[in-house]
């Protein structure tokens, strides 16, 4: 394993580390804390994306997270920034059932199947039978990290947000380059050769899953404890599972960034043109990402060292 | 690629905390100089920034665009009467209005509501609809210490919960437990006498499955167990948002045999719940009574005759209003047509409302300072407005919540105009007719 | 919750005869999906959203011609099968072949454009978005059975839906257009070879799925109110219904769709609302947790 930072793992850390300087606004600390939590909750997408198996339900643990760890904290009177890492244990655990059985099935057979999982978790959310854990459609509300009455309580909010998002980044990274992520790589190119080089295709896809649930439980909880503050059942809504598709295919599909670069343009592009208040705001944004796709169908990333090494070319 | 953008793991931190450290450096300057920039108090502004937040786009605007114009309209009227005098610069500023779109969308409404306090720094806000919406925008709300009237959330609990400094908000809007007491009264008082007068009403309620739903559903229940109300529900089902097909449902609800059947729901649930129970289910029990927010002109328009004797639970709708605020009400529907060429909602009429409980506040406190503001809002009294309140005058208090003066009404068909129309039922003490029992009604029993 | 009702045979009629109903729309939608699914192999979750603008459509048309709406459905049809067809030429086409990830993903961009579209041309023409119904002559009346009402609109919706998909059935099975519509979908670079202009095909299916999407709008327009916002998750358990009924499989496709409106229905009433929805998507997993390749797929 390679234990050296690249230079654009450096840049990164170091943009994240400077943001709220660059912006020194609490409008910009409250999104882009928001953004930072969108990237973890993509990089989980993109992980399960480079086994190739692709959710379309994510949503349904972002919210079993954030529910656990809100739970935790009410029922047992748990530090917030103890449950944060102890509730989406939960999510990996149902995430690690789930891998399980859809493992036989065929690419989107399977998106089917993780659509339908953060359905069904909704429905059995708001079920009568779960009121007295979940309190139905009237949610529960969330302890914060920082208390408001602590001075510059946003900034370190945001901080805790950037550090636990540094450390997923970094660890995304790793996984890539490590014998697991060699080992994924090879079962999406074809699953059949990877077993045959012995590769234990069952025990690695199901691993994909696992981390990749609990990381999107960790998002779902930094969301709720960070940002809202309040979970209810519509954080299981569709839109909630098609952000980190659009996030990451975006920014660039199996690439460590690509999924923090996309939540950053696609995230800020969407909100400052919703300034505009009127449905051509997102009419633009539509067309934005038709653009980006049809231009760049590997992802911005890939197209920003496109450039870069095209004006290098032209240098030497 | 990689070995070759590799460098080494000290160079690495070096640089990193170099960077740190310049950065910090930087952000404490900057963090300092935009902190001890506040604005000199005797600087006169050029106007009271009101904010606004609403669903301009996404499922939920269809309501957020009523929001929207109630809004525009109390605002030029305010505006055009020179603007709120402010004793503080001896001065009346007009309102400038700043809207954000919520979005239909919890993480665009809490963007919306940082932009409303954190950029454009307003004096107040008002509006805002959907409760998981209200309670995600209400932290950077309360953080940045700004007035807010809440107007389209119908739980109490934004006003009660503890995590956060809730005296920055007050709710005008009446709350689900109140829906619900009155629903529950209407059926006792009103309809049980003329339909089984020696026996429990038999009521069947089907509700949106969603926090309004639930709301409402837990007011009627809780009121119904308190008071002792002679009502038995036979049947309870729920229905997900935005459902348009009710016959399974209520043709379970119809085999539990009840004489009434409420659907509580958005319009057009309610009308199509209405309409293929007595059309295709050829069901003829009482309806309602139905959720205020079906008060809307194409409610009348499109119900038709299967409306006929079904009953509405309200505070204000397009042909009917209660007696104290009948004149007033009618000059703000005709200014509001002509302005926007449709007719109002009553999400509209509450946000219109606020806006002239804001104006007043401001008014009173003589100032922009937001805590007078506030404080002003908790404990001034003023007269209702157009929407009819208990005892007739708006006090927010430390409850922080000014509940309506609902009452009941009940449509009959009407074969001039070929539409449904209203006429008030209940209470008693502002009723224009009595509850009639529907010719072809069916008794559950 | 009230399981016991569902034995009542006079109530279980009812759920079955409402399901039905709504499950010829999911029928004809899920058909529309397959076709295009089965020649070009994309995944368009924004079939929903050409049903609710055929919807629309067929709602002003009639309403601003005072036309019966059950003739200006095939003017409907013709217009969104242009319109899909533009739609697949100026979407689709480009990145075909990238990456299935990417067709959904524009997918996904295109629910934003139609749904914005939708609302601000309806707020500039009603100036308000409110769910809106289309009304037809027969909108009053209904035949009645004892206690059983069976309003006309349904039955013509029923009856015309399925000689619409005998029809359909037939040329897809009969002619020769329907002969090289089933060479594509079967082995597509075969299909080339022998030389059967494929994007033409393509273009074509495209058109067909969107039309009979628009035939759907139109009938689940008269049968209840709509919105632009309802029609995603219709299109996505369409997907569930083709999953089931099998790929490409047009009898797969109508009978998966009844099957989903029954279910749905009784799902309503013996488990509550919010399992409305959630029942395609059980049914969907444990079908493919117990046999992972459909119900009618090959494993």
């Amino acid at each position: 394993m390679n234990k050296k930072f690249t230079k654009v793992q450096i840049i990164v850390i170091a943009l994240i580390l400077i943001l709220p300087f660059i912006f020194p606004d609490p409008y910009y600390l409250q999104l882009f804390s928001m953004i930072l939590m969108f990237s973890i909750y993509a990089i989980s997408w993109n992980i399960l994306a480079y086994s190739g198996q692709v959710s379309l339900g994510h949503a349904a643990f972002l919210g079993i997270g954030a529910y656990s760890s809100v739970l935790l904290v009410k029922n047992l009177g748990l530090p917030v920034l103890a449950t944060i890492f102890i509730g989406p244990l939960f999510a990996a655990l149902i995430g690690l059932g789930l891998g399980l059985l859809v493992l036989r099935l065929r690419e989107w057979f399977l998106s089917m199947v993780t659509f339908g999982f953060s359905v069904i978790v909704q429905a059995i959310v708001v079920d009568d039978r779960m009121r007295f854990l979940t309190d139905g459609w009237n949610g529960l509300f969330a302890k914060p990290f920082v208390s408001s009455l602590f001075p510059y309580h946003q900034l370190l909010n945001y901080y805790i947000i950037a550090i636990i998002t540094i450390v997923v980044y970094i660890s995304s990274s790793l996984i890539f380059n490590s014998r697991l992520g060699y080992a994924l790589r090879a079962i999406e190119e074809n699953e059949t050769l990877a077993k045959i080089s012995g590769i234990n295709a069952t025990y690695y896809k199901v691993i994909a899953f696992t981390i990749s649930t609990y990381l999107a439980g960790l998002s779902g909880a930094i969301y709720v404890h960070g940002i809202t503050l309040f979970v209810s059942p519509e954080i299981f809504n569709i839109q909630n599972s098609f952000w980190p598709l659009i996030f990451t295919l975006a920014g660039g599909i199996k690439t460590t960034e690509g999924p923090i670069l996309g939540a950053f343009l696609i995230w800020l592009a969407w909100t400052e043109l919703s300034r505009i208040a009127s449905y051509y705001a997102l009419i633009g944004v539509g067309i934005l990402l038709v653009i980006i796709i049809v231009f760049a169908p590997k992802g911005l990333y890939s197209l920003i060292f496109k450039i870069i090494s095209n004006i290098r070319g032209k240098q030497t | 690629m990689r070995s070759s953008n590799a460098i080494t793991k000290t160079t690495a931190i070096i640089i990193a905390v170099i960077v740190i450290i310049a950065a910090i450096a930087t952000g404490i300057y900057f963090y300092l100089g935009t902190t001890s920039v506040s604005p000199t108090a005797k600087e006169i502004p050029t106007g009271i920034k009101i904010g606004l937040l609403t669903h301009v786009t996404g499922p939920a605007s269809p309501t957020g665009l009523d929001i929207l114009r109630g809004f525009q309209l109390a605002v030029e009227e305010i505006n055009a009467q020179g603007g709120v005098y402010v004793k503080e610069f001896d001065k009346k500023l007009p309102l400038i209005p700043i809207i954000e779109d919520q979005q239909s969308d919890q993480q665009q409404t809490i963007n919306a509501a940082s932009r409303l306090v954190n950029q454009h720094k307003v004096d107040i806000i008002v509006g805002g609809f959907g409760s998981a919406f209200i309670y995600a925008a209400q932290p950077v709300i309360a953080q940045s210490q700004t007035p807010y009237v809440i107007t389209g959330v119908s739980t109490p609990r934004v006003v009660t919960r503890t995590d956060i400094d809730v005296s920055w908000f007050v709710l005008y809007q009446a709350t689900g437990p109140e829906h619900g007491a009155s629903i529950a009264l209407i059926l006792a008082e009103a309809v049980k006498p003329a339909v089984a007068p020696n026996r429990n009403l038999r009521v069947a309620i089907i509700y949106q499955d969603s926090p309004f739903g639930q709301d409402f559903f837990e007011g009627i229940n809780k009121t119904t167990n308190e008071k002792n109300l002679p009502l038995t529900f036979v049947y309870i089902g729920k229905f997900k948002v935005g459902e348009t097909d009710f016959r399974a449902l209520l043709s379970a609800a119809a085999a539990a045999k009840p004489d009434v059947i409420v659907p509580i729901g958005f319009i057009a649930e309610t009308i199509n719940s209405i309409k293929q129970g007595v059309n295709e289910l050829g069901l003829k029990k009482i309806w309602g009574p139905v959720c205020v927010c079906v008060e809307d002109v194409n409610y009348y328009k499109n119900l038709g005759k299967e409306g006929d004797y079904s009953l509405i639970q309200t505070y204000f709708g397009p042909y009917h209003s209660h007696p104290s605020v009948r004149d007033k009400l009618k000059n703000f529907i005709n200014k509001f047509k002509e302005r926007w060429g449709v007719l109002p909602g009553s999400q509209g009429l509450s946000v219109y409302d606020a806006v002239y409980i804001a104006a007043k506040a401001i008014e009173i406190a003589g100032s922009l300072d937001k805590t007078k503001i506030r404080d002003t809002l908790r404990s001034m009294t003023i007269d209702q407005l157009l929407t009819p309140v208990p005892g007739g005058k708006i006090h927010f208090g430390s409850k922080g919540q000014q509940g309506f003066d609902l009452y009941g009404v009940q449509l009959r068909w009407d074969e001039n105009v070929k539409e449904l129309r209203p006429k008030i039922i209940w209470p008693s003490s502002i009723a224009e007719t009595r509850f009639e029992v529907p010719p072809d009604f069916q008794s559950g029993e | 919750m009230e399981f016991f009702l569902i034995f009542d045979p006079e109530l279980a009629s009812r759920i079955i005869f409402w399901g039905l109903i709504i499950g010829i729309i999911y029928s004809l939608l899920a058909l529309g999906l397959n076709i295009i699914f089965g020649v070009m192999k994309v995944v368009n979750f924004a079939h929903g959203e050409i049903m609710i603008t055929g919807a629309y459509l067929t709602f002003f048309i009639s309403s601003f011609f005072s036309i019966n709406p059950l003739f200006t459905i095939p003017i409907t049809m013709l217009v969104i099968g242009l319109i899909g067809m533009g739609i697949e030429r100026t979407f689709f086409r480009p990145i075909k072949g990238t990456s299935k990830l990417n067709e959904i993903f524009i997918s996904i961009a295109l629910i934003l454009i139609i749904q914005n579209i939708l609302a601000q041309t309806i707020l500039e023409v009603n100036k308000e978005i409110k769910p809106v119904r289309i009304t037809t002559p027969y909108t009053y009346s209904f035949a009645e059975f004892g206690s059983f009402r069976l309003p006309y609109d349904y039955l013509i919706i029923l009856v015309a839906a399925f000689l619409f998909l005998a029809l359909f059935y037939t040329i897809i099975i009969k002619t020769s257009f329907g002969r090289r519509l089933r060479a594509t979908s079967q082995n597509r670079n075969a299909a080339e070879l022998m030389g059967i202009n494929v994007e033409r095909i393509d273009m074509i299916s495209f058109g067909i799925g969107t039309s009979l999407a628009a035939m759907a709008g139109s009938f689940l327009g008269i049968i209840t109110h709509f919105d632009v916002y309802s029609g995603t998750l219709p299109a996505i358990k369409a997907f569930a219904i083709i999953i089931l009924g099998g790929l490409g499989s047009i009898p797969g496709a109508i009978i998966g769709g009844l099957i989903l409106g029954l279910a749905e229905n009784f799902a309503a009433v013996i488990l509550g609302g919010a399992w409305k929805d959630a029942i395609a998507f059980l049914i969907l997993s444990i079908v493919l947790i117990l046999k992972p390749s459909g119900i009618f797929g090959k494993e």
